[in-house]
């Protein structure tokens, strides 16, 4: 074996160093790194994980959003329909309520023009009857002599009853 | 206050007086003066006035007719007043 250059001894120092070698490589290299990449690969499944588990909840919120939107719109259309009903029951009442009280202000006013118009009337005729009177007798005064005065009272006299008592 | 029974008396006495003589004076007032014949006439057609005195006044504004009155109480027979009561008339049909 020594003539094919073979050394024995050397093979076995070779073997010796080498399994020295992979021991220490074992021991303090190959171990650490790869309880490093396991740790790496379980820090990244959890957080792969909280991902999950976030998108889950970010969705379910998205969700419950989406829903809560919908709802809170039907119930603002309620609110709505119920405030546009109540405004025009307002308005409605506020309309009849107007025209009654414009209706009430016409009649007064009627009445009123008719009364004052009435009044006017009764004024006048009274103008008239004081004027016509008054005219009367200032013309009478005027025109009537002593003569015609005498035979006034004559007159009055003649028509009386006969001995009128006062008691 | 009390007022004094003796004055009180007198007092009365001289209200009924003058009752007494303003009821027997009469005031004939006419639009022109009244002779003793108009006054005789209206005595006729008033017998208490024989005992009355009567005094006669002139008021143009009566327009015709008389007015007596004696007292309190007035008997209006003028024109004027006829003229008033037609006023009211007029007024009561308006």
């Amino acid at each position: 074996m020594e003539n094919l250059g073979i050394d024995y001894k050397l093979i076995i120092a070779q073997l010796i160093n080498f399994a020295i070698l992979f021991f220490v490589f074992q021991k303090f290299m190959s171990k650490p790194f790869l309880h490093f990449l396991k740790e790496e690969k379980r820090k990244e499944e959890e957080k792969n994980q909280m991902l999950g588990k976030l998108n889950a909840e970010t969705e379910k919120y998205a969700q419950k959003e989406k829903e809560m939107a919908v709802k809170q719109k039907k119930e603002m259309e309620a609110v709505i329909k119920e405030a546009k009903a109540e405004a025009v029951k307002l308005k409605d009442e506020m309309m009849a309520k107007a025209q009654k009280e414009a209706k009430d202000i016409l009649d007064k006013t009627k009445l009123q023009l008719d009364e004052e118009r009435q009044q006017m009337i009764r004024e006048i005729k009274e103008k008239v009857a004081d004027v016509s009177t008054l005219m009367v007798g200032k013309a009478l005064q005027n025109y009537l002599s002593d003569d015609d005065q005498k035979k006034i009272t004559q007159n009055i006299l003649s028509n009386l009853p006969e001995s009128s008592k006062l008691e | 206050m009390k007022i004094n029974p003796a004055l009180k008396e007198e007092l009365k006495r001289y209200l009924r007086n003058r009752l007494q003589s303003s009821n027997k004076r009469v005031v004939i007032t006419s639009p022109y003066l009244m002779g003793d014949q108009d006054l005789r006439k209206i005595q006729e057609k008033f017998p208490f006035l024989r005992e009355a005195k009567i005094i006669t006044e002139v008021d143009k504004s009566l327009i015709g007719g008389f007015i007596i009155k004696f007292g309190s109480k007035m008997i209006d027979l003028s024109l004027r007043s006829e003229l008033q009561s037609l006023k009211q008339r007029i007024y009561g049909i308006t």
